[in-house]
């Protein structure tokens, strides 16, 4: 074997070095999609503070627009990912994540000094340093041949069996970055998703999720973040002159064919196809020479094709060589031990153990005594048990819990996150078998009494009928706070608002949850608004753009909405939904099936029977009439500047600039709500008039359901003229002018029974018939959970249209 | 098709492209061939690539194909290490 060649293949026992660290190309978009949650939030809060006490609803619902479309993307991303780690879930047993760890080590180092020999590839004078560059070209086609050979022996030598599961593992790993792909309802949680299923695809995915899992699943983020960049790279990384570089490396259609594993006559086409764009290639990088034909770039011809190419890319070399190895015939055989089927002995896989010390021993190391063990208690500690001995140490694995507040996490994550660590420590599984042993600590016992949900209710940290999108919340925390024990029972610590017990002992030894002192103080009063659910007019005729601007009168021009989350039921594709106060119109279209996801396996198992959403949308024409010729490439024919254009830029950049459209709507969005709240804050005389009402209510109210102040002593300045309806259906205070005029009413028990805080404002055209017949005009609970924050802004409300 | 549709179908393209193990050369052979194919050539060319990238996957995430990798990446470091040493 020449120099230059992989000499040590097979391979010989050696250490991998540690990869570097990896830096993004993208950080500030990496920064702006980390913090895209938080933008939110904070546009959230900023409107709350803003906002709270007005009669909000015009501002609300241009808030609820850009939130809603965070929602769906949001709630689509969400699904997926909880697919996924279902399915990673079950298979966990499967995954051998040490090998895995080790494999993915040895991925980035060899990138890491891939890209080492690319600089000095690169540092090459293409002439001068003839040889070397193909010592470089043929090192890395050599090290992609046997990549091959690994691979095609690894296919064979797989059973029947762990090919079906390994083709199910490797199908929900692919199809899940490939279907988030299309996520266009916004486009950063696309490009996302896509960078998830694409760089990050196995290896990311598989590696951060299965340690996310570990760790609670406190790293999902980081999945995110981890696939944007990988995505982002790529694109850079492929941004080059393709077609140059195509000429120069002699693809063929044969072996893209091939590759691709086609025949009939789509082969066909492809070699024809991929024979035309060579010799149109060679033709637009070599005017003054030869007219080269197809066959001048058939395998065979790649020393020629090295020569006319002049791409000035001075990494094009690297893959030149590659191809040029395929192309000169088989891949090299791989000797038979040359490919272990097994990982290994000296595979320095994650689960060594070296530096790690038992909790217990290190606690002794560092000086720890227990008091059993002090002189003065010898004799006692003669007399305890060797049960009372295991309880010791069984306690003493609580001191080593501590659990930090992931950013924007909620609190059953937390929650999650905290079983984890104490499933870890005290070594059972978790799920629906989980056993937690007789041994461990009441608390510990106590924390996986019930199920998650219930058991972050009991501390507090979720509320089942709070104000999530599924009616249900998981309260945020102060970012720098800690979960951890003190003296056997869990407390929050934190820094900026002193520490809380979120346990303690009962009288009869048993453990007390002490949420209710906690709730008051430690949660986030100011979190997201829910979205109205707000009835639609269905009509028909005119379109509106993007930005709610009529366009036009007919269907040509038209902007096409995906059916929102909220409510989708009852936005039919083809209706139009009226923004009932701005008159906006918008035509809600179906973008696939019928979860909008354009490949949906409807559009994947007989495309004869249910055209793609392409086809639906041309009308089942063909790509063909979409195309012009192209008369830069007239070796081409048909070339197709549009589609061209459209498809190649989606394909390389269409996730990023979606992203970057999805960012920036959400943050215009975010400013004009802020800036609509505080219109509305100068324009009304708010502080004084809220406050009287909302003192007023706060101190003759008392649960959810129930109003104990008479409602002819509400004070008239704040209110009115009062009056409480009770029938058996509803029950409701009504507000009316002295004139008599109705001003709103406000009810208490909506007809169906359930408590809530509905308005039943805007008389002139919401009128009892109306509620009879559509329903309650919903403004839902406004800022909080509490039912009382809820009432106070719906007396509110009412106030001020009294002093306007 | 409306150039969204158009862009979201590309990115599954791109996506398919993107997991797919072949050097750079073929996405972008690839790439360029699409103006020259009709959409249901397009389509069939792209579930192809995609039943690819699933074997793809299925054989990368046994621990065979990985011990065996990373066996590969420690050769092909080692004279990667070489070949630079040489060659500066």
């Amino acid at each position: 074997m020449k120099q230059g060649t992989l000499k040590n293949w097979p391979p010989q026992n050696t250490s991998s070095d540690e990869s570097e660290d990896k830096k993004s190309l993208f950080e500030g978009v990496v920064d702006v999609v980390k913090n895209a949650p938080s933008i939110l939030k904070t546009v959230g809060k900023e409107y709350a503070k803003t906002a709270i006490g007005l009669n909000a609803y015009r501002g609300w619902k241009q808030y609820a627009k850009s939130r809603t479309a965070f929602n769906r993307s949001e709630d689509v991303l969400a699904e997926l990912l909880e697919s996924r780690k279902s399915f990673l879930e079950k298979t966990a047993d499967n995954i051998d994540m040490s090998g895995t760890e080790s494999y993915l080590s040895s991925k980035d180092d060899f990138r890491s000094k891939l890209a080492e020999l690319r600089e000095l590839n690169k540092s090459l004078d293409k002439e001068k340093y003839a040889d070397q560059r193909s010592r470089i070209a043929s090192v890395l086609a050599e090290y992609r041949s046997h990549k091959e050979s690994v691979r095609n022996d690894v296919a064979e030598r797989l059973s029947d069996e762990k090919r079906k599961d390994a083709l199910e593992a490797g199908r929900q790993t692919a199809s899940f970055g490939l279907s988030a792909a299309v996520l266009t309802g916004f486009g950063g949680a696309g490009t996302i998703a896509a960078g998830l299923g694409s760089r990050a695809g196995f290896d990311g995915l598989i590696r951060q999720t299965k340690l996310a899992m570990e760790k609670g699943d406190t790293g999902w983020k980081n999945v995110f973040i981890g696939g944007v960049q990988e995505t982002f790279k790529a694109a850079k990384e492929g941004d080059t002159t393709a077609i140059a570089r195509i000429a120069g490396y002699g693809i063929s259609g044969t072996m893209l064919a091939d590759a691709a594993g086609l025949d009939g006559a789509i082969r066909e086409s492809v070699v024809k196809g991929v024979s035309g764009v060579l010799g149109g290639a060679a033709d637009v990088i070599t005017p003054s020479a030869h007219a080269a034909s197809p066959e001048d770039f058939m395998p065979g011809q790649h020393t020629k094709q090295f020569e006319t190419s002049t791409s000035g890319d001075p990494i094009a070399s690297v893959p030149d060589a590659e191809v040029a190895q395929a192309t000169k015939g088989p891949a090299p055989e791989v000797a038979p031990d040359a490919a272990p089927s097994a990982r290994p002995e000296n595979t320095p896989f994650s689960t060594d153990l070296a530096g790690y010390q038992d909790p217990l021993e290190s606690r002794l190391d560092n000086g720890y005594v227990p008091e059993s063990e002090t002189p003065e208690s010898a004799d006692a500690a003669a007399e305890i048990s060797s049960e009372d001995a295991a309880q010791i140490e069984q306690l003493a694995k609580l001191d080593d819990i501590s659990v930090e507040i992931p950013k924007g996490e909620g609190g059953v994550m937390l929650v999650k996150m905290l079983r984890a660590d104490l499933a870890e420590a005290y070594g059972f599984e978790l799920g629906d078998d989980m056993q937690v042993p007789d041994d461990a600590p009441d608390v510990v016992k106590e924390l996986f009494k019930d199920d998650l949900l219930k058991t972050a209710e009991k501390l507090g940290f979720y509320d089942p009928s709070g104000m999530g999108n599924d009616g249900a919340e998981s309260f945020m925390f102060n970012e720098k706070a800690t979960l951890s024990f003190q003296e056997g029972q869990l407390k929050l610590v934190n820094p900026d608002d002193g520490d809380y017990l979120l346990t303690r002992p009962g009288e009869d030894g048993e453990v007390v949850f002490e949420k209710d002192d906690l709730k008051a103080r430690m949660f986030d009063y100011e979190r997201n608004l829910k979205v109205p659910d707000v009835d639609p007019v269905i009509s028909e005729g005119r379109v509106v753009s993007s930005e709610g601007v009529l366009v036009d009168s007919g269907l040509s021009t038209r902007d096409v909405f995906e059916a929102p989350a909220y409510g989708s039921s009852r936005y039919a594709p083809g209706t139009y939904y009226v923004d009932g106060d701005t008159g906006q119109e918008f035509l809600y279209a179906d973008k696939g099936g019928p979860s909008g996801n354009l490949y949906s396996p409807e559009f994947q198992s007989s495309p004869a029977s249910n055209p793609s959403p392409l086809e639906q949308t041309s009308g089942n024409t063909s790509a063909q009439e979409y195309i012009k010729p192209n008369p830069t490439q007239s070796a081409i024919p048909e070339q197709p500047q549009t589609v061209r254009q459209q498809v190649i830029q989606g394909a390389i950049e269409g996730s990023r600039d979606n992203f970057n459209e999805g960012i920036n709507t959400i943050r215009d969005a975010g400013e004009r709500v802020i800036e609509e709240g505080k219109t509305l804050f100068d324009r009304y005389d708010v502080p004084d008039r809220m406050r009287g009402a909302a003192e007023y209510i706060q101190n003759h109210t008392t649960d959810r359901n129930f109003v104990m102040f008479d409602e002819t002593q509400l004070p008239k300045e704040h209110f009115g003229n009062v009056e409480k309806v009770i029938n058996n259906q509803t029950q409701y205070l009504k507000f009316t002018t002295s004139d008599g005029s109705r001003i709103g009413l406000t009810s208490f028990v909506d007809p169906t029974g359930r408590p809530g805080f509905d308005v039943f404002e805007f008389p002139s055209t919401y009128s009892q018939q109306d509620i009879a017949e559509k329903g309650p005009l919903k403004l839902g609970e406004f800022f909080d959970s509490d039912p009382k924050i809820g009432l106070y802004s719906a007396l509110d409300t009412v106030a001020l249209r009294l002093g306007r | 098709m409306d150039e969204k549709q158009l862009q979201a179908y590309g990115q599954r393209i791109g996506a398919a492209l993107s997991e797919w193990d072949v050097p750079e050369d073929f996405k972008l052979a690839f790439l360029e061939l699409l103006p020259s194919l009709t959409i249901d050539q397009i389509d069939s060319l792209r579930e192809s690539i995609e039943e690819r990238v699933v074997e793809q996957t299925a054989i990368e995430q046994t621990s065979e194909y990985q011990a065996s990798m990373v066996e590969l990446n420690k050769a092909a470091i080692k004279d990667i290490d070489n070949l630079l040493a040489d060659i500066k």
